[in-house]
């Protein structure tokens, strides 16, 4: 089984990285390749990368069964433009993962859609991980709404 | 003579969007201002600019990214100015207003619950102030328009 780690291209999130890395050295049957954003310690147990290229970045993205990430838009976009299923780790404030708890407020937003699986701690990640239980199908976030907003900034720009 | 856009985002998500949002672009010049020199890579055949990414956690580059975007607004001269956040578009919205441009701030799709910080002070300086959830539409702005996923 292929996995994706990917955090972002803001922050380190050691807390995630760490737990996979972990699940990884008694999971050899994973392949993992991850993104762990520039400055952060390096996995021993996986092949890793601070950053990555977007082309590189897609890549990784569609040849991987399952992206393991925070919940950040970037991840999910790209998620539902490939059709990868995510299981995702909200970032707290608190640890000073993240500026704003905005990530908590998405993860309830997405919580119940196909092909996203949201973790509440790193134990709950690891078992769905051992598990292979996180939610199948693909991501629909999308909608009519892009058209109307592609036409209103359109509008917008051609109305001076 | 074609209309001129400069489009500016700031890393992950807002470039994300940004790229989701291009074909509002169309018939147009378009500038791209990122904060990685490889989302170049995203653009190609467009003019590109990499600026230093500003942030609450970044406070100390804001000063080089004032001056970048000063430079490429009176370089590119462009008519309209749209960002999909974060600090950088909103510096970069700041800017193009002093300079008479128009101006558009489209709030991420991640803020959910509350405007972003950016967002909420982008009011005094966005001629269309966006956000893409309904529920965050008030009278007096941002309006809902649509969203990008």
């Amino acid at each position: 089984m292929k996995i994706f780690l990917t955090v972002g291209s803001m922050l380190p999130f050691p807390r995630l990285v760490r737990a996979v890395d972990a699940w990884a050295a008694q999971t050899p049957q994973a392949e993992v390749f991850a993104q762990i954003g520039d400055g952060a310690e390096t996995p021993q147990h996986f092949p890793s990368s601070p950053m990555l290229a977007p082309k590189s970045y897609r890549q990784h993205f569609a040849e991987a069964d399952l992206v393991v990430s925070h919940v950040g838009m970037g991840t999910v976009i790209t998620a539902a433009e490939l059709g990868r299923p995510l299981l995702l780790l909200p970032r707290r404030p608190d640890l000073g993962e993240v500026t704003s708890g905005h990530q908590l407020a998405t993860a309830q937003w997405l919580r119940d859609k196909p092909g996203i699986t949201i973790a509440e701690e790193v134990a709950q990640l690891l078992s769905l991980l051992d598990a292979g239980a996180w939610r199948s199908g693909r991501i629909d976030v999308a909608s009519h709404a892009r058209t109307d907003l592609l036409q209103a900034v359109r509008q917008f720009i051609h109305s001076s | 003579m074609k209309l001129k856009v400069l489009a500016v985002a700031s890393g992950g998500g807002h470039w994300t969007q940004m790229m989701r949002l291009v074909p509002a672009f169309s018939g147009c010049e378009v500038v791209f201002v990122g904060v990685k020199a490889m989302y170049r890579d995203d653009v190609a055949g467009a003019r590109f600019y990499a600026i230093p990414d500003v942030s609450r956690l970044h406070l100390a580059s804001l000063p080089r990214a004032l001056f970048a975007l000063a430079g490429i607004l009176l370089r590119e001269r462009p008519q309209v100015v749209v960002t999909t956040g974060s600090a950088p578009g909103l510096l970069a919205l700041r800017l193009a207003r002093l300079l008479g441009m128009r101006t558009v701030w489209i709030d991420s799709v991640a803020n959910v619950e509350e405007l972003s910080l950016s967002g909420r002070k982008a009011r005094r300086y966005a001629d269309l102030w966006l956000t893409q959830w309904p529920h965050l539409a008030k009278e007096q702005g941002p309006e809902y328009r649509g969203s990008l996923l």
